[in-house]
């Protein structure tokens, strides 16, 4: 629980920029209602806040942290930030100027590609040849599907809230990611298992909580008709936050360094 | 970037930070990193450094430097002058500063509201002083004799000056002592029949040395200074050969290394005896003129031992028995360390006296680079003033009366005539570190009144009515001297003495005050004196030309070496009654020990508890003391047992389980380790006490006598190292 | 030619006391969880016979630190002699150099809200005296050495279970322990 802040931070920040993708594209096709998506862009603007507060929470030194951008010129802890800080403006802007739709594709444009990056920033940053699990594609990959399934995810839920209908382009979209996401973590535990920490229990509890029962809960209202899939949208949300919490903590838990002469 | 600047920011960040600390009142004071610029006059005015020694009881009882800035300690080091610590010291008192300002230390004198109830309350020194000296005249009145009081008194504090503790017990007529020493009385007896007493050459001869055997010894751990020595006889080409039941980290050093089954070590001398006696390897000339006994000794080895024997008895092959007889017979001078460890058994006295005689019958005794070294007392020639007292008048002294400091708490529940009322317990933590120690809690809980002087709340100090606050080695001052090398060091006061703690002495001062303001006369121990006095009036014309010096206050420049006297029996003149060396020693079999130095049968393994559980000493321990601190916590603070993979395997045993050490006496819960380092049949839990875990190994020990010790120390010794256990999974 | 400065540990001279590690807290008075140096036993396995044999590691002062590439506030810079330092006056205590670190080394201390480690006694070295770990091992079985120095370049940089070398280039060169003869008892 000594990475809780971390945790949070990598979440919800994953969270936010898959949002922001997510809203950009169904707003593009026409498939949000302006009010609805304006009031999406507000809660972005806010999680991401959140996320990079907590983020600083993490610091034993959190007053120093405008230091934290020193290095761009070899860390990617730096540049992340960098990305991140750009992003977060952007959000800002996407909300303020939401009703100028020029303005409004243009930095829902721009804000996508800097959210792409940003994530696969944060994955770098824990590219480290230390720790032999995450010297691998798995962190960037890792962070990448969280992002696409909790972007999704944050703009079905809402949209659900204030009641309008939610295509179900968006629902195959998660359940596909939920499967790479199934697939990501299986290859990792069997290619990193023995310089892991995890236990069988936890494995079986993320997978099913996380992945396999909102798979089929999504799967089961995409039989539906349209106003009948929004029931299982709390579930859903609730589950995959979870597992997802469950996954990240794991992610900077169960890594070990390299043995001392062991 | 500027360094200097760098530096003194950071000073000045740590400066503020240390204030706030020490103004929220946080008794744990947190120190500036040091300041690295060059130290002006005006600082050097703040800053002093201080001639300490270390008066724990070790071989190596090192000289050091203290550094002290505005009466606060902020380092230790060894002191280069002295040419066996050579500015070194060990892990343990290189934790000093940990251990001076600990948060755990006891601030003040406490009162237990119920024994062993935690409940303890704040009283001041005059309650304190008052509630002990009327508990004293109470005993004095109703028994119409001070024996009802009991002092146990050991090793934790060496201080020539400690032995006031002894001195305030004498001053207030006869009482009961704990009698004896846990450590090492078997060998001292043995070298007492053989050489008249023990005596050891100065460790630093040990470069000398071509052949070195350590026999039942670890000085990596427990004689860190040592080994400096060992590594540069090894360079001067000496082969060290390592005798020890286990691997230990000195054996892991040796270049030969024999893994002997414990308590058998008697049967591998008299093994190489034989030997040396078919091949005509003994120095025939050097017997004839400086022993006793050696034609019966002779005789014995050839009409009962044979190499075969010694072999099958000591699971050492007949070949590896034979090679190193003759390697050490042949190699000159051979040099052979006794452990304290090794004597630690029902026969170790006897097999110490086996040993002895292979050093005699080769000539290598009163040699450089030779001996049967164990133990020195030479350089404790002191007037033990504080500890020499009258009683006071109108009292005839018919003597202390003495119980068995190595079976301490059934003596205490025994004794009559009159029964032991009062414990004083000082220097010593005989809840940890005695054999059955529920038995020392039955003896406790069975006293009117059991009071403490230490340091720190330990299982002992947790089961006394009153303790009372003592100050380290740097809030006194003393004289220290080893029982291993040959330097003498002044410890003078470093720093003042933290929250209300006081020294020995000036306990024993105060209670007399108090003692003859409530009964004029009762206590003749003298209630002033300072420092210069006491330690000027250790000192005698002996000592001084011994150590080559006019005045006591030359050891402020410094510790001085002895200047003679460096080679054990050099001069040939045994302090035994015949003035030569003795194989044939009539007062061992005046105290009921063979004549001869025979075999003795080592003690068998109990069918129900087939595994013998050692109990050495830990490297980052001293008994009781240093482990407590939270820096040896931060290497190390998981209490564990090694046990050999086979019979880890036996019990389905894996590294990391638990599992549990028992036999009839008790039983102990430990996490194991498995390695080769031990044999099948033996386990190890090295001996150590870990602040907030009732985990105490000595919970399985029977207070079993090891067979000699008494002669020279009034008691019989422990066989620690005969202990039985059963092991299985927790 | 600037100097290359570099720990040389003698596991052979080494008896595993903790004397050195000891040596730095109380040279610098971390606080009990900071370990500046660390002394590890090596694995019996890694040896003929069951030996105690131990390895005292502080920083490796990298020729490719890690923590250096790592740290966003660039609190880590590395001396012209080699030594590499941390300033605790730019780091934020993010904590990042602790997980990039191969060897562990950085360690985090709660009451600074920082991190600190080995700087290899540096401001002692510049006064011309020797880092307190190597000064206070009773057995002289640490040194500090210059690299660039021809008898020095056949040193061993690695011993066995150490964390491979590719990845910082640690400086840090080792005597590795011999090993004697036992006569060890039968395992009937």
């Amino acid at each position: 629980m000594t990475e809780l802040p971390l945790v949070l931070f990598t979440l919800l920040s994953q969270m936010a920029a898959g949002a922001f993708l997510t809203l950009h594209i169904m707003q593009s096709q026409n498939k949000m209602d302006d009010i609805v998506g304006k009031s999406i862009a507000k809660v972005i603007v806010g999680i991401l806040g959140f996320g990079l507060l907590c983020s600083t929470s993490h610091l034993g030194d959190p007053m120093g942290a405008y230091r934290a951008i020193s290095n761009i010129a070899s860390s990617w802890l730096s540049r992340e930030i960098v990305l991140f800080g750009g992003f977060f403006v952007l959000t800002f802007g996407y909300y303020y100027k939401w009703e100028d739709k020029t303005l409004r594709r243009i930095i829902g444009t721009l804000g996508s590609f800097l959210a792409v990056i940003s994530v696969i920033a944060s994955g770098l940053v824990y590219t480290l040849p230390a720790r032999p699990a995450w010297d691998s594609p798995f962190p960037v990959a890792f962070f990448m599907i969280s992002a696409l399934v909790l972007g999704p995810l944050l703009v079905t839920t809402i949209a659900s809230i204030k009641k309008t209908i939610v295509c179900k382009k968006a629902f195959r979209f998660m359940m596909m990611m939920l499967v790479i996401d199934f697939l990501c973590f299986l290859m990792f535990i069997s290619m990193m298992g023995d310089i892991l920490s995890m236990n069988h229990i936890f494995i079986v509890a993320r997978v099913m909580i996380g992945m396999v029962v909102p798979i089929c809960l999504i799967w089961w209202s995409l039989q539906k008709e349209h106003d009948k899939n929004l029931n299982i949208l709390p579930w859903v949300f609730i589950l995959i936050i979870l597992g997802e919490f469950m996954g990240r903590l794991s992610f900077y838990q169960d890594v070990l360094p390299y043995t001392m002469f062991g | 970037m500027d360094k200097k600047n760098v530096f003194s920011r950071r000073a000045f960040l740590k400066g503020s930070f240390t204030a706030i600390l020490v103004g929220t009142g946080t008794s744990l004071i947190n120190f500036d990193f040091p300041t690295f610029r060059k130290i002006t006059a005006a600082e050097l005015s703040r800053l002093k450094v201080v001639q300490s020694a270390c008066p724990r009881n070790c071989y190596d009882t090192c000289s050091i430097l203290s550094t002290v800035e505005d009466g606060v300690l902020k380092k230790v080091e060894g002191d280069p002058k002295s040419s066996f610590t050579r500015g070194k010291l060990c892990a343990k008192g290189l934790s000093y500063t940990r251990s001076v300002y600990s948060p755990d230390r006891i601030k003040y004198p406490m009162r237990q509201v119920g024994r062993g109830s935690g409940n303890w309350k704040r009283i001041s020194w005059d309650e304190a002083y008052t509630d002990i000296a009327k508990q004293i005249l109470k005993i004095k009145k109703e028994y119409g004799t001070t024996l009802p009081i009991c002092l146990n008194k050991y090793s934790g504090n060496l201080n020539i000056l400690n032995y006031g503790i002894e001195g305030m017990m004498s001053s207030i007529g006869d009482t009961t002592r704990a009698t004896g020493t846990p450590c090492w009385p078997a060998g001292i007896d043995a070298q007492t029949f053989d050489f008249g007493t023990i005596y050891n050459n100065d460790p630093e001869d040990i470069v000398n040395s071509k052949y070195l055997i350590i026999w039942g010894a670890n000085p990596s751990w427990c004689s860190v200074h040592s080994m400096h020595f060992v590594k540069e006889a090894k360079k001067r080409g000496c082969k060290l050969v390592v005798i020890d039941p286990i691997v230990t980290q000195t054996a892991s050093k040796a270049d030969l290394f024999i893994q002997i089954k414990p308590s058998t070590d008697g049967a591998l001398a008299l093994g190489m005896a034989k030997y040396i006696l078919d091949n005509n390897l003994h120095d025939a000339a050097w017997l004839a003129q400086n022993s006793k006994g050696a034609k019966e000794f002779f005789d014995y080895v050839n009409e009962n031992i044979t190499v075969t024997w010694a072999a099958e008895k000591t699971g050492i092959p007949k070949e590896v028995i034979e090679k190193l007889a003759r390697e050490y017979a042949t190699t000159k001078p051979a040099n052979i360390w006794i452990g304290y460890g090794m004597q630690r058994h029902t026969n170790g006295g006897q097999n110490v006296r086996n040993i002895d005689a292979l050093a005699a019958m080769t000539g290598n005794i009163g040699k450089s680079g030779g001996g049967a070294q164990y133990a020195q007392l030479q350089t404790w020639g002191f007037q033990y003033n504080a500890m020499v007292q009258k009683p006071p008048s109108g009292i005839e002294s018919k003597g202390n009366r003495s119980i068995n400091i190595n079976n301490f708490g059934a003596e205490v529940l025994n004794a009559a005539e009159p029964p032991i009322k009062m414990l004083w317990i000082a220097c010593r933590s005989p809840l940890t570190q005695d054999p059955e120690p529920d038995m020392v809690k039955k003896a406790f809980e069975a006293m009117d009144l059991v009071v403490t002087a230490d340091m720190y709340m330990n299982p002992t100090v947790a089961m006394s009515d009153i303790v009372l606050p003592v100050t380290t080695t740097f809030e006194s001052t003393g004289i220290s001297v080893s029982y291993w090398h040959y330097w003498l060091a002044l410890n003078e006061q470093a720093i003042k003495p933290m929250y209300e703690t006081k020294n020995d002495v000036t306990i024993a001062m105060e209670l007399s005050e108090k003692l003859n303001e409530l009964e004029q006369g009762s206590c003749t121990y003298p209630t002033s004196g300072d420092w210069d006095s006491w330690i000027s009036k250790e000192f005698n014309p002996a000592i001084y030309k011994q150590f080559g010096m006019k005045d006591w206050q030359e050891l402020k420049e410094g510790p001085k070496k002895a200047q003679t006297g460096l080679i054990a029996w050099q001069d040939g003149k045994f302090k035994t009654p015949s003035g030569k060396y003795e194989f044939l020693s009539e007062n061992a079999q005046k105290d009921g020990h063979p004549v001869l130095p025979i075999y003795v049968e080592e003690m068998q393994a109990p069918k129900q508890y087939p595994l013998r559980c050692l109990s050495p000493h830990w490297k980052l321990s001293i008994n009781s003391q240093f482990q407590n601190l939270d820096w040896m916590a931060a290497i190390n603070n998981e209490p564990f047992v090694e046990i050999h993979p086979k019979t880890a395997q036996k019990y389905n045993i894996n590294s990391g389980d638990k599992v549990s050490i028992f036999n009839e006496r008790g039983e102990v819960n430990l996490v194991a380790k498995l390695t080769e380092t031990t044999t099948v049949d033996t386990v190890v839990v090295y001996e150590i006490w870990y602040k907030d875990k009732k985990i105490n190994i000595n919970t399985t020990l029977k207070a079993i006598p090891s067979d000699m010790g008494k002669k020279a120390t009034g008691m019989p010794g422990i066989a620690f190292h005969d202990n039985f256990v059963a092991i299985k999974k927790v | 030619m600037a100097k290359k400065l570099a720990f040389l540990v003698n596991c052979e001279a080494c008896i595993g006391c903790h004397a050195c590690e000891n040596a730095c807290k109380n040279e610098y008075q971390q606080e009990a969880s900071v370990r500046w140096r660390k002394v590890y036993p090596m694995q019996e396995k890694s040896f003929d016979v069951p030996v105690r044999v131990h390895v005292s590691l502080a920083c490796n002062h990298c020729e490719e630190p890690a923590c250096m590439k790592v740290c966003p506030a660039k609190a880590y810079t590395k001396r012209e002699d080699g030594i590499v330092i941390h300033d605790n006056e730019a780091c934020i205590g993010c904590k990042l150099c602790m997980m990039a670190c191969p060897y562990q080394v950085p360690c985090y201390d709660k009451n600074l809200g920082k991190v600190t480690k080995c700087d290899m006694c540096a401001a002692r070295q510049d006064d011309g005296e020797l880092p307190a770990c190597v000064k206070g091992c009773p057995m002289d079985a640490l040194a500090v050495i210059d690299l660039q120095e021809e008898k020095y370049q056949k040193l061993k940089a690695s011993l066995p279970g150490y964390p491979k070398n590719e990845i910082t280039h640690p400086t840090t060169r080792f005597v590795a322990a011999t090993v004697g003869k036992q006569i060890r008892r039968g395992e009937e």
